[in-house]
């Protein structure tokens, strides 16, 4: 029956007839809730240094584009004194949308004070909450319960959204590192290892007694990247390039410290497991029976 | 009757229109991420308008060419009875707790010192940066001697390029001596 299908129809019935991977986007949604809840906690010790109106960051960026004015309120003169109400609304509504209540209303307010406390520590972030904003983002058009077509087809290119999302960041990135030169001629890990900020007196005395491993290291990087947009879509090579995905970003969380760029990226991996995959994970999922079984 | 024929042209639309929006939504992201290859083409302001801020991908955040040297900044406080303290660096501590435990804020409070020593830099004089380093290093000298009354704070700054590969002297040392200009915050109190 299917292979009577012509391409359209089956174009059109893979985004509308069904939502594709309900699992995977219910597992996705509670990892990237679970990883905000405890970002905030880690980082709720220094709040005060961030965005409150002592904090060592300055918040009001004069150049920020209207779009920004308007959802930005906490750059706004004296908004920042409410800083712990933003922090309270984005742990709040995480862990509502981590047991599944209000969805929609709980990834609108948590993309909302996300982007808030952000903007207003912007010299801090890393490329990981760049990309969670985006992920949030797409998260509100996601309803893996959706019964109508309309919300089918947009929950689907939603999905979509995400994986190409991830997609797009490896490819852009690994194009903009092949216009430096550190990166061709090997030495960029070398560079980054010796860096007080991305380095621990352990690895900077290895990378410097064996500089021959900044070589591999820099080429594996970046061939890794190059080639995750295309290896990730390929059955075969799936499960290869998800694994030494997770070996490359656990690498850069403990070896260079940026944990949590890497916990994000690796979040972001669960975007491509099956189903069936995300089903158990979800069984054991902390706090969670999965509704749905 | 109807209804079954206007199921397969509703999915239709749907899909299609779903289809043309996600192909300009990324279309106009990789333009934009590619910005400065396109030069002043009106499609990349287009994309801008588009992409920046909500969808923008910063580049810069992903592919950053390596740093190629380690920073310090150091102050002295001069109390009241006109003695003077050490040379102390304020992110010393907390860079060695980094680097010893990765599953906490340290990353985030060394991120502060570093973004305040290149703001400061950066930035010409008068600009609020320049007072939120003093009013760090206030708050940092207060919480090293907070039983003395400091009348001045001194600080510098200092850059150490990292060794090319093979070539010698690769070590972070910077010294504890003020390298560059000494810049002055006087207390009243």
């Amino acid at each position: 029956m299917s292979e009577s299908l012509t391409y359209n129809e089956r174009l059109i019935s893979y985004f509308s007839n069904k939502v594709q991977h309900p699992c995977v986007l219910t597992l996705f949604r509670k990892c990237i809730y679970l990883f905000i809840i405890i970002n905030a906690l880690i980082l709720l010790p220094i709040a005060d240094q961030i965005w409150s109106p002592e904090a060592y960051i300055v918040h009001h960026n004069p150049f920020q584009p209207k779009l920004l004015k308007v959802l930005n309120i906490m750059s706004h003169p004296h908004m920042n004194e409410f800083y712990m109400f933003f922090i309270a609304a984005q742990l709040v509504f995480s862990i509502f949308g981590l047991m599944g209540k209000f969805p929609r209303i709980s990834a609108l307010i948590v993309w909302f004070t996300t982007v808030n406390l952000y903007y207003c520590a912007q010299p801090l972030q890393t490329g990981g909450s760049n990309l969670l904003i985006l992920f949030l983002f797409y998260m509100m058009f996601v309803d893996e319960k959706a019964q109508s077509t309309l919300n089918i087809t947009i929950t689907n290119f939603a999905f979509l959204a995400c994986k190409i999302q991830l997609c797009v960041l490896y490819f852009v990135s690994a194009v903009y590192k092949l216009y430096g030169t550190h990166w061709l001629d090997g030495s960029a890990i070398y560079y980054v290892l010796n860096i007080d900020t991305y380095t621990t007196p352990i690895i900077k005395n290895v990378i410097n007694s064996c500089s021959w491993l900044s070589l591999p290291l820099t080429w594996f990087t970046l061939g890794f990247q190059l080639l995750f947009p295309i290896f990730v879509w390929i059955k075969k090579l799936k499960p290869l390039t998800l694994k030494l995905g997770i070996i490359l970003h656990v690498c850069i969380g403990l070896i260079m410290g940026l944990m949590d760029f890497s916990v994000i990226m690796i979040i972001a991996y669960v975007l491509f497991f099956s189903d069936e995959r995300s089903k158990n994970l979800l069984n054991n999922f902390p706090f969670n029976k999965l509704r749905s079984a | 009757m109807y209804g079954a024929i206007a199921d397969p042209l509703k999915k239709n639309i749907l899909v299609y229109t779903g289809l043309t929006l996600f192909i300009f939504h990324f279309g106009f992201i990789i333009i934009f991420c590619f910005a400065d290859k396109f030069g002043d083409s009106p499609l990349v302001s287009v994309a801008g308008k588009y992409s920046f801020p909500l969808f923008n991908q910063d580049w810069k955040m992903f592919a950053p060419e390596p740093p190629m040297k380690n920073i310090k900044m150091l102050y002295s406080c001069t109390f009241h009875d006109s003695i003077k303290s050490e040379w102390t660096d304020p992110g010393k501590e907390t860079l060695e707790k980094f680097q010893s435990i990765r599953f906490w804020n340290y990353g985030k409070q060394y991120n502060i010192y570093e973004s305040l020593y290149r703001n400061y830099i950066g930035t010409k004089r008068g600009d609020p940066w320049q007072s939120m380093t003093n009013h760090y290093l206030i708050d940092m000298a207060k919480k090293e001697f907070p039983n003395k009354k400091i009348s001045r704070i001194n600080f510098s700054f200092g850059e150490k390029n990292i060794s090319g590969i093979g070539q010698k002297d690769t070590s972070s040392t910077l010294g504890n001596a003020p390298w560059t200009a000494i810049h002055t915050i006087i207390l009243n109190e």
